[in-house]
């Protein structure tokens, strides 16, 4: 990764050294400010970052650890209703935050979660994802992206894992494997990951 | 409401007073928020399944199962203890496992070792890097939880019992009973730290 030298101007994609900018990801947890009350699922697992993040505003933080139950049950991982809050809980998700997940999912994991997230999904609920997009391979479990508290986001060394191939969703497929999932935004980040918002598709 | 007193030790001195200590009776125990001044111990060999109430700081390194309510004081879960219960405390420091919902009207500090399944709301929460944690936290303390829990009532306790009125249509359908909770399954606990529905 490249970073500026000193009176170079500084690329916005990329963060402190190490780590790397995730627009959509900073302006989906700015979104609403402080004074709005929230709920936001985490799939991932529980951070200090993401904690010292959100502890300025009225935000309820749902946390799913998809990747821990992954890694104690790689057959029964993603029993999404004892992870995920009640259908119709009073409180819709305003936003959900899958990290790195969708890369380890198949076609029928990825429609069975856009579909428990839509059931619990606010009118506005936005999803963010990130997708290995240049790379070849990622590593060989999901969750392993840290999140700074300013929002800067640290990824793992292919040397410190055990890589597999990355399927390189596209947003093509990734619409076309989530149907309850309409793609709003991406963004290709400094380390050639491709940030992606999902919005809602609801049916008339 | 979860008062805290004048003269009150400042919460955060007290949680790095209570430290992660293992060590009962070591220099890291909490000190004097009680209204004794004294720090009661619950050793690993004990196990208590029902109300536990008190007066007094408390760290737990044995098994509780059931309801804790430390108002006024601060709850240490030892790296050795286990709470299955639903526990409100002025502070609760997490370095054992916990299996319920923690609720704390100063700060909840969950350390490393800490294992805790369930929900916590507090003003504050703190957390170490490897903490493992399943649930959901609030911090707002604006929160219609956060007032149906340490709201005062006259002639009440204010922490509410498992099966209140605020959770009925919870209740009614067969799941989870905790004051606020969105999360059933694995997680979902009643005050008697047992299943209220099994994961789907």
């Amino acid at each position: 990764m490249k970073h500026p030298e000193p009176g170079e101007d500084a690329d916005p994609l990329l963060g402190a050294p190490g780590a790397i900018r995730a627009p959509l990801l900073a302006a989906l947890l700015d979104r609403g400010g402080s004074s709005r009350r929230r709920v936001i699922a985490d799939l991932g697992t529980l951070q200090p970052g993401m904690l010292d993040a959100l502890s300025q505003s009225r935000t309820r933080l749902v946390v799913a650890d998809l990747p821990g139950r992954r890694a104690e049950n790689e057959d029964d991982w993603d029993r999404l209703d004892a992870a995920l809050p009640r259908r119709h809980w009073r409180e819709p998700l305003a936003a959900v935050l899958c990290w790195d997940l969708l890369n380890y999912l198949d076609a029928g994991r990825l429609a069975a979660l856009a579909e428990a997230l839509r059931e619990r999904a606010a009118p506005d609920c936005r999803v963010h994802a990130l997708i290995h997009y240049s790379a070849l391979e990622m590593p060989g479990a999901p969750g392993q992206i840290r999140i700074d508290p300013n929002l800067d986001l640290r990824i793992p060394s292919l040397a410190d894992t055990r890589p597999i191939a990355t399927p390189r969703y596209t947003p093509k497929a990734l619409e076309k494997a989530m149907p309850a999932l309409v793609v709003e935004r991406t963004m290709l980040l400094g380390n050639g990951m491709q940030e992606f918002t999902f919005r809602v598709h609801r049916p008339n | 409401m979860f008062n805290k007193r004048e003269n009150e030790h400042d919460p955060a001195d007290r949680g790095r007073n209570a430290g992660s200590s293992s060590t009962p009776g070591g220099p890291d125990r909490p000190t004097g928020a009680g209204s004794s001044g004294a720090t009661a111990i619950i050793g690993p060999s004990i196990s208590i399944n029902g109300e536990l109430k008190g007066q007094e700081d408390l760290i737990v390194e044995g098994t509780i199962q059931g309801t804790v309510e430390l108002k006024q004081n601060t709850l240490t879960i030892g790296s050795q203890g286990t709470i299955k219960a639903q526990v409100y405390a002025h502070t609760i420091l997490v370095d054992g496992t916990v299996d319920g919902d923690l609720y704390a009207s100063e700060r909840i500090s969950i350390r490393k070792t800490a294992r805790i399944e369930g929900n916590i709301l507090a003003p504050r929460i703190s957390l170490e890097d490897g903490a493992k944690f399943r649930g959901s936290i609030d911090m707002d303390s604006e929160s219609e939880a956060f007032r149906k829990v340490f709201q005062p009532r006259t002639g009440a306790s204010p922490a509410p019992k498992a099966t209140g009125a605020a959770d009925k249509s919870a209740s009614d359908s067969g799941e989870r009973t905790a004051p606020d909770s969105p999360l059933k399954g694995e997680a979902g606990k009643n005050a008697t730290g047992k299943p209220t529905q099994s994961a789907v």
